[in-house]
């Protein structure tokens, strides 16, 4: 009988983190676990075509074509993306005010990540940036810290936050972080023998300097985690 | 479900920042008020404030979503960046430099004045061209300077809410290197949602234990 299969999709920010760290293979590793991981066109773009052309990101765009071309890390597409994609973009960018303004919080390779979630009948969104993460699990907390940040009032739209929780249902996140415990519980550090919960945490550190969006009292967390 | 099939590359935000050189001039009052001001700042040599002026107009930036505002932050960024050096503060390049820019910016108050977006965005992003083109010739600690106040600025916007693709797209910069900055800040302590043992547990149950 064979392992049910698990999809992830994959936002750039958290597949940048990944490359940056030398940690893509833990995604090659995870497929042989029964983990798909997939991209969609506009973060294909943002992790391979864009960095390819700037020489100081060229090696992490390289590593990430070569995901692509293994087949570890899969475009995909829908008929119903560019659609989906302007509900969920139009949902979020007016879904907080400050004053009578819209805030824009998220773009076009976010977007579409969310919006093939459910066609992709996918398990969990892999994604570092904190602004789509908290949009999904707590917009309330995110109007609380633009509030903190801003003079005028911040307000939140009901009725925008309504569409887009019902347009990202069943959507759950993880970072490139958790990517990698969970790895790390599955044997991914394994080769390292008595240095893995070294390689652990110092990877777990590295992904925190490659803009993973890690706390403080995390990092701490992670230092202490036992599986 | 299609998979490996292509997507056409299409703009769908269709409120980015204002197009270089659109036909009405938005914000005319907001930029003349933030241009007068950083006038005085700079010509005060006023580090610290010109430090807190580039985080309000990079804040201003998000919020208005015009690069234009992010160029005012990365020259006042700029600026106080050179004050912190003794050996460019006391250079007669940086004194050319504040006479030539003070002049530009009186130039730019009057395109505001003359409603010319035009001559207004030619004029402050000019700007920029120079304080870079200062910074490249005065060593290394200042090399690449606007490039590094653009990426302040960023981390500000990004600080207030608005997401990596988003502030990297209206301040010119790379998520890389935004992802890089973002990392040595405490930024991510303001927007934690759950433990990582409430984090672990989801995807154990989400992924298979």
């Amino acid at each position: 009988m064979g392992v049910p299969q698990k999809n992830i999709i994959c936002d750039s920010s958290a597949l940048i983190s990944l490359a940056d760290t030398s940690n893509l293979a833990a995604l090659k590793f995870l497929s042989g676990q029964g983990i798909s991981f997939y991209i969609t066109p506009g973060v294909r773009s943002e992790i391979t075509s864009r960095p390819m052309t700037i020489k100081k990101y060229a090696l992490s765009a390289v590593r990430l074509q070569k995901c692509i071309d293994d087949g570890v890390l899969k475009l995909l597409a829908s008929v119903t993306l560019h659609e989906q994609t302007q509900r969920i973009l139009k949902a979020a960018n007016s879904m907080i005010y400050v004053g009578k303004k819209p805030l824009e919080l998220i773009q076009l390779g976010e977007a579409e990540c969310l919006a093939i979630f459910a066609s992709a009948s996918a398990h969990m969104l892999l994604v570092d940036e904190k602004t789509t993460r908290l949009l999904i699990e707590n917009p309330h907390k995110l109007r609380e810290t633009i509030q903190t940040r801003n003079s005028e009032g911040v307000r939140l739209d009901q009725g925008r936050r309504d569409e887009f929780a019902s347009l990202t249902r069943g959507v759950s996140c993880l970072r490139s972080s958790e990517l990698l415990a969970f790895a790390y519980s599955k044997g991914y550090f394994d080769d390292f023998r008595s240095l893995k919960d070294d390689a652990f945490k110092a990877s777990i550190y590295a992904l925190r300097d490659s803009g993973c969006g890690l706390a403080s009292s995390e990092i701490v967390e992670y230092e202490n985690m036992g599986f | 479900m299609a998979i490996g099939g292509q997507f056409p590359a299409t703009v769908l935000n269709s409120r980015g920042p204002n197009p270089f050189g659109a036909k009405n001039m938005e914000n005319r009052e907001l930029f003349s008020e933030k241009v007068r001001q950083l006038r005085e700042f700079i010509h005060k040599k006023a580090g610290n404030s010109l430090k807190m002026y580039a985080d309000e107009v990079a804040v201003i930036a998000l919020l208005e979503r015009d690069e234009r505002f992010i160029v005012l932050a990365s020259l006042a960024y700029s600026f106080s960046k050179f004050h912190e050096k003794t050996y460019i503060e006391a250079s007669k390049e940086l004194d050319e430099l504040i006479e030539n820019v003070q002049f530009e910016l009186a130039k730019a108050s009057e395109a505001l004045e003359n409603d010319d977006e035009k001559e207004f965005s030619r004029i402050v992003f000019g700007c920029e061209a120079m304080v870079r083109d200062l910074s490249a010739s005065l060593g290394r600690y200042i090399i690449n300077l606007t490039f590094k106040s653009r990426l302040k600025a960023a981390a500000k916007m990004y600080s207030h809410g608005a997401s990596l693709g988003v502030v990297c797209s209206l301040a010119k910069v790379d998520k890389d290197e935004l992802s890089n900055y973002l990392g040595h800040t405490t930024v991510s302590d303001k927007y934690a949602t759950m433990s990582v043992r409430e984090r672990m547990g989801k995807v154990f149950a989400m992924l298979g234990g």
